[in-house]
């Protein structure tokens, strides 16, 4: 009897593993295609535009499209929750890259697309949708980095140095730059010689980290200063609105508010200004930032999936995204555009490129772990032999993730 | 553990010192709760073979319809002309069968090590493209898992029921006794067996929503899903209490214990404050509202009820935009002149502390405020009859009979009220979202709960293991708490003590 | 009448400390309003009142959908919280009268699964919650939020149990002698009781739609169609979205609060009275 019980169980496990795993192969291209795409909530109009002309551009298959809406920052998020149920061509900012690649989220891409990609976009935005040489997305746009807004009233010419900014401050006046916010706060890290290395690991503990962490702690007690905090986009729109910002670093997002409020003709960007660190005056140097256009893994019909995020990323798209969505280009052809090059924003963080790194180094323990390294210093009460310990905790909470 | 000082002591006091005794027992309390409950599960398991012995009787000694019913579910019912339920029997066997066949088996199988095939990557020249063929999913892998494991003990009882059911209806069949019909079984689910009625549909959609996931997110505890090992693209496997190790302070990140110490710490403070303000003030402003004397008692009401209809995200996300450095708060505060700086509401360490204890005042007190309006209603008038006979003043009054009163009966609501803040997710992650940040502590906040803290470690990182740890953590806590409500003992329980 | 003088002193204080926290509790709520009809965008702005009114930004509310498609996320709410309330009212009263009323083998068992069960942070399990919703086919629907809501709040019947025990037992014995079913007495004696109880779990499983942001977020992802009003209110006040949008989501927010404001207006006396019926007793 127990025997027989036995065998019969080993054949039902046979059998239903057999069964189990013949299901969910078997995807083959038929002539209607189905693609989900995902876009933030303001561009869906622009991308729902494109896809039809996708469509009508390539008449072979019948396409037919879903749109889903998730914003380039949380991508990630929604993305890893679900990668069945995921879109099949999606837009992300480039600091995900990482961990999606990690996932095993993002179809890699080779071959002519590769090539292309790689000769029609400026070099800093195809490093940042490579990860160890391989290219996992194409890069749509090139302006989520930051630089400095200031106000053309205050300053005939561009202010070159921090210490410029500051010393315009008159009369309550402030210079506003979220230190409470890791993104921004690590221009301070990078500028003094201590980055993100290879192996994702931080020296944020050494001398070099010290003066970095002096310098902002001087900013920080300076009154001149302003840090505000959770809503610190339309805060510093207001401030120059009501004169009580005279400069502030910012991204793109926020041009056309400001013009609202100071006059376009007021409206004054430049790169990032230089600052004083260990005694040397440096140029301070920025985070690239840019969103790229990833293909998921799991797509049903990939090929399709890659010509499509291709097509959504093309000059022809990304121009189009500029003139309606006041979005950077990152296909140096369209970046070349006398329209695109006339606007202060981009220019600006054109000019600051240059100073600019990578995000692809940063580990994701980063971001939280800055943060509250970054209040704590805000809040104007840390005190200089303080920081050396505090940066001690800091790398320790980057470098040493629980895993 | 009456004694003389106890019995000496007014009402108040008495329930004072009741809840300092609780609180002092609470560490033994719940020690020994939980040192019984390996005891309790020896015995279950002792019971085990018996059970079995009895399944075993049943066969030796029952028909051939009884043995058959062993193999074929419902074959007794239908063998005493039952064919509803006999079929329904069948029906299920059927059914099981087939999912388990299909599918059921192979996720129990894949249990062991959670899957082992992962995504694979392969260049197809034709296409011109990078093609992947999938690998397990480790987190279905274990939800299905545990579905099945618990679909196949949902099967095994009523299988077994089956099996009574046939050997119970032969030996009354034998013994000439009534077998029920179908419509005696359908009356008695109105009747003595009614509750099964009124408790079979919540109870399951209890159990798919609240306990299956729950297993699951419990079993996450022993596995190491964090960033690093992501489906699809990465497997994770069973790690033992290496998490729980690691929040203790026995692993390598000594700073993760302390976070995990900072945090629970400010978590019993809040829970305490929070709980402490919103009761008292609540139960003051229902006495100023109800005194005698005093009119439009309903509009006062309905101003401070108004504030529960506002959905409280919004409401507290408002309160964040006010209570900014650039917020309409500070703006008004410098107009005034009252301040030069701005007030550094939320982000000022101590001060978002407290700010966070007022606000929820302004949530929270509309709610106590109605449940004291209630019970001072309900506060039996002779009672104030009898103590101005005695010529009581409004000050005796109070103390003498609303206070106790009120006390002694909102004691159980009060500490249903501190577990709920312990769990309070709402208030501190729409207005402070456990802010301001800080470096002392592991991706927290010191405004941070247990709960936000593990919010943001599962949306931020990802961190699914470390999550699930915090949470069976913060359930530790609530649940050494609710020990304080339910192991009452008798004796406290009764009004008498009050009067 | 030294008396009458005094406590009419008292209570002018009284009235003059109601008065001052009725200011207090009512002027976020008043600021909400007055902002909603405030014509210049931007969150952070440095006057306490508005330098012009409209009406725009509920007319926009309305109009302008291909954004936000507030009417339709609104109608998802209504439609969710009113079948939501339906189904948890049932459970509610179905476990909550079991427990309190009914005597069965495995009554005190059940009510210790259920207290543990609540003592677990809910969200902890919400994506466990999404995958099943998906390997039955429901993820992303209104109906999946519905069966999600109602069952989450199977477990909160402790106000409603606390309620039943306070209906004297003497009322179902008699009912019994006169040969009532169990089920009779339930539907019979003890529901026309209730009505109070009824209210007050009405009331607050009906609120639950119009306030959660989290598990609809995990359930709804990329569904905008179906969002709920809370998921779409959030949408307005992202980095991207709260200057341009931040008085049209004080404006939305306004009209959730009505519906729920004018119910707890009608409502406030049984509230009232199921809740202190219930929780006290727990």
């Amino acid at each position: 009897m127990k025997r027989i019980i036995s065998a019969v169980l080993t054949a039902v496990v046979l059998t239903s593993l057999t069964v189990s795993c013949g299901m969910g192969d078997g995807n083959t291209d038929g002539e209607r295609v189905e693609l989900k795409v995902w876009g933030s909530q303001d561009d869906m109009q622009l991308l729902r535009t494109m896809c039809d002309e996708f469509a009508a551009a390539n008449t072979d298959k019948e396409y037919t499209f879903s749109f889903g809406v998730v914003g380039e920052s949380d991508a990630k998020k929604v993305f890893l929750d679900d990668p069945d149920a995921a879109a099949d061509v999606f837009s992300f900012a480039n600091d995900q890259l990482v961990d999606l690649v990690s996932a095993g989220a993002l179809a890699q891409i080779g071959g002519s697309y590769k090539d292309t990609v790689e000769s029609e976009n400026v070099a800093g935005s195809v490093e940042a949708a490579t990860v160890d040489g391989k290219l996992y997305a194409f890069p749509m746009t090139a302006d989520n980095g930051y630089f400095l807004y200031y106000n053309k009233e205050v300053f005939a010419t561009p202010p070159d140095t921090l210490n410029e900014i500051l010393d315009a401050c008159t009369d309550g006046q402030k210079f506003a730059m979220k230190l409470s916010d890791s993104w921004y706060l690590a221009s301070f890290f990078l500028t003094a010689g201590c980055g993100f290395a290879d192996d994702k690991t931080v020296n944020f503990n050494s001398s070099a980290g010290l003066a970095a962490a002096r310098a902002m702690n001087e900013l920080c007690k300076d009154s001149r200063y302003i840090n505000f905090g959770a809503d610190y986009d339309s805060s510093v729109v207001s401030g120059f609105g009501d004169g009580s910002v005279i400069a502030a670093v910012s991204g793109t997002w926020i041009a056309e508010k400001i013009a609202n409020e100071i006059g376009i003709e007021n409206l004054g960007a430049t790169k990032l200004p230089k600052i004083t660190i260990d005694g040397s005056e440096r140029q301070m140097i920025g985070f690239a930032g840019y969103k790229l256009v990833g293909v998921n893994a799991a797509s049903e019909h990939p090929a399709d999936a890659i010509k499509l995020a291709a097509w959504l990323t093309n000059e022809e798209n990304q121009l189009k995204r500029f003139e309606e969505r006041r979005m950077g280009p990152s296909n140096i052809n369209a970046a070349e555009n006398d329209t695109v090059k006339s606007d202060v924003a981009l220019a600006a963080l054109a000019m600051q490129n240059e100073y600019s790194v990578s995000q692809n180094n940063v580990p994701s323990s980063y971001w939280t772990a800055a943060e509250g390294f970054g209040t704590d210093l805000v809040s104007g009460n840390v005190s200089d032999d303080r920081l050396q310990s505090m940066l001690a905790t800091l790398s320790e909470s980057i470098n040493n993730p629980i895993s | 553990m009456i004694d003389i000082d106890y019995l000496a002591s007014g009402p108040v006091r008495r329930a004072f010192i009741r809840f300092k005794r609780r609180l002092k027992s609470l560490p033994r309390d719940f020690a020994s709760y939980m040192a019984r409950l390996p005891g309790r599960a020896a015995r279950a398991v002792k019971r085990i073979p018996d059970a079995l012995a009895g399944y075993a009787r049943i066969f030796a000694r029952g028909d051939f319809f009884t043995r058959l019913s062993f193999l074929i579910m419902g074959a007794g019912c239908i063998r005493r002309r039952r064919f509803a339920k006999g079929l329904l029997y069948l029906a299920v066997q059927l059914v099981f069968w087939f999912y388990f066949l299909n599918s059921g088996i192979y996720y129990i199988a894949k249990l062991k090590n959670l899957g082992s095939n992962v995504q694979t990557e392969i260049w197809n020249e034709d296409k011109g493209i990078f093609e992947y063929t999938k690998g397990d999913n480790s987190m279905l892998v274990l939800l299905y898992g545990i579905t099945a494991l618990i679909l196949l003990f949902v099967y095994l009882a009523i299988y077994l029921s089956n099996v009574r059911d046939a050997y119970n209806s032969e030996r009354a069949a034998r013994d000439g006794g009534h077998i029920p019909t179908l419509r005696d079984e359908l009356y008695s689910l109105t009747n003595e067996n009614f509750h099964k009625t009124l408790l079979f549909v919540p109870s399951l959609a209890v159990i798919i929503f609240t306990v299956l996931p729950l297993v699951f997110m419990v079993t996450i505890a022993f596995t190491n899903y964090d960033r690093f090992h992501m489906p699809p693209g990465n497997l994770f496997t069973w790690v033992g209490f290496e998490n729980f190790r690691s929040l203790l302070g026995f692993g390598e990140n000594k700073l993760l214990s302390s976070t995990f110490r900072g945090i629970l710490g400010w978590t019993l403070v809040w829970a305490l404050f929070a709980t402490i303000t919103n009761y008292t003030l609540g139960m003051i402003l229902a006495i100023l509202i109800n005194k005698r004397g005093i009119k439009y008692k309903k509009f006062f009401r309905t101003i401070f009820v108004l504030t529960i209809a506002i959905p409280q995200f919004v409401s507290l996300m408002f309160m964040r935009i006010l209570l900014s450095e650039t917020g309409l708060v500070n703006v008004f505060l410098e107009q005034i002149g009252l301040i030069s700086q701005p007030v550094r509401f939320l982000t000022d360490a101590n001060l978002a502390r407290i700010t966070v204890i007022v606000v929820n005042m302004w949530v929270g007190i509309p709610y106590s405020m109605l449940i004291t309006t209630g019970i001072l209603l309900n506060i039996p008038e002779d009672l104030y009859e009898a103590s101005r006979i005695d010529g009581a003043s409004p000050v005796v009054q109070f103390t003498k009979i609303t206070l106790p009163y009120v006390l002694f009966v909102t004691t159980p609501y009060l500490i249903t009220q501190f577990v709920g803040n312990i769990n309070n997710f709402n208030v501190i992650w729409f207005l402070s979202s456990g802010g301001p940040m800080s470096g002392d502590y592991y991706q927290g906040g010191k405004t941070d709960l247990l709960i936000t803290w593990l919010y943001r470690i599962t949306t931020g990182e990802q961190n699914y293991k470390l999550a699930s740890v915090i949470g069976i953590a913060t359930f530790v806590v609530s649940a050494a708490f609710s020990l304080l409500v339910y192991n009452r003992t008798a004796s406290e329980n009764k009004e008498g003590d009050f009067q | 009448m030294k008396h009458g003088k005094a406590s009419r002193r008292a209570n002018s204080i009284i009235y003059i400390i109601l008065t001052l926290l009725c200011v207090v509790w009512i002027i976020p709520v008043v600021f909400l309003l007055i902002h909603s009809f405030r014509a210049e965008p931007g969150a952070a702005i440095k006057y306490l009142l508005p330098k012009n009114y409209t009406l725009d930004n509920y007319i926009r509310l309305f109009t302008e959908t291909e954004l936000f498609n507030f009417p339709r996320w609104y109608l998802n709410t209504l439609f969710v919280s009113v079948c939501s309330c339906i189904l948890s009212t049932i459970y509610i009263l179905m476990i909550s009268y079991s427990l309190s009323r009914l005597r069965f083998r495995s009554r005190g068992k059940l009510q210790r699964i259920g207290l543990i069960l609540n003592m677990f942070p809910g969200f902890m399990s919400m994506i466990a919650v999404y995958f099943i919703l998906k390997a039955v086919g429901l993820t992303q629907s209104l109906f999946a939020l519905i069966l999600v809501y109602s069952s989450a709040s199977a477990l909160a019947y402790y106000v409603a149990k606390g309620f039943f025990d306070t209906i004297p037992f003497a009322l179902d014995e008699a009912a019994r002698i006169d040969g009532a079913s169990k089920a009779m007495i339930f539907w019979k004696i003890t529901l026309p009781l209730s009505k109070p109880i009824i209210v007050y779990t009405v009331l607050t499983t009906f609120m639950a739609p119009w306030m959660d942001y989290i598990f609809a977020s995990v359930i709804m992802k990329d569904n905008y169609q179906n969002y709920t009003v809370a998921l779409g209110l959030f949408q307005m006040i992202s980095r991207e979205n709260i200057y341009d949008y931040f008085t049209m989501f004080c404006a939305g927010a306004v009209l959730v609060a009505l519906p729920i404001s004018i119910l707890f207006m009608f409502m406030q006396r049984y509230y009232v009275e199921g809740v202190t019926g219930g929780a006290v007793k727990g």
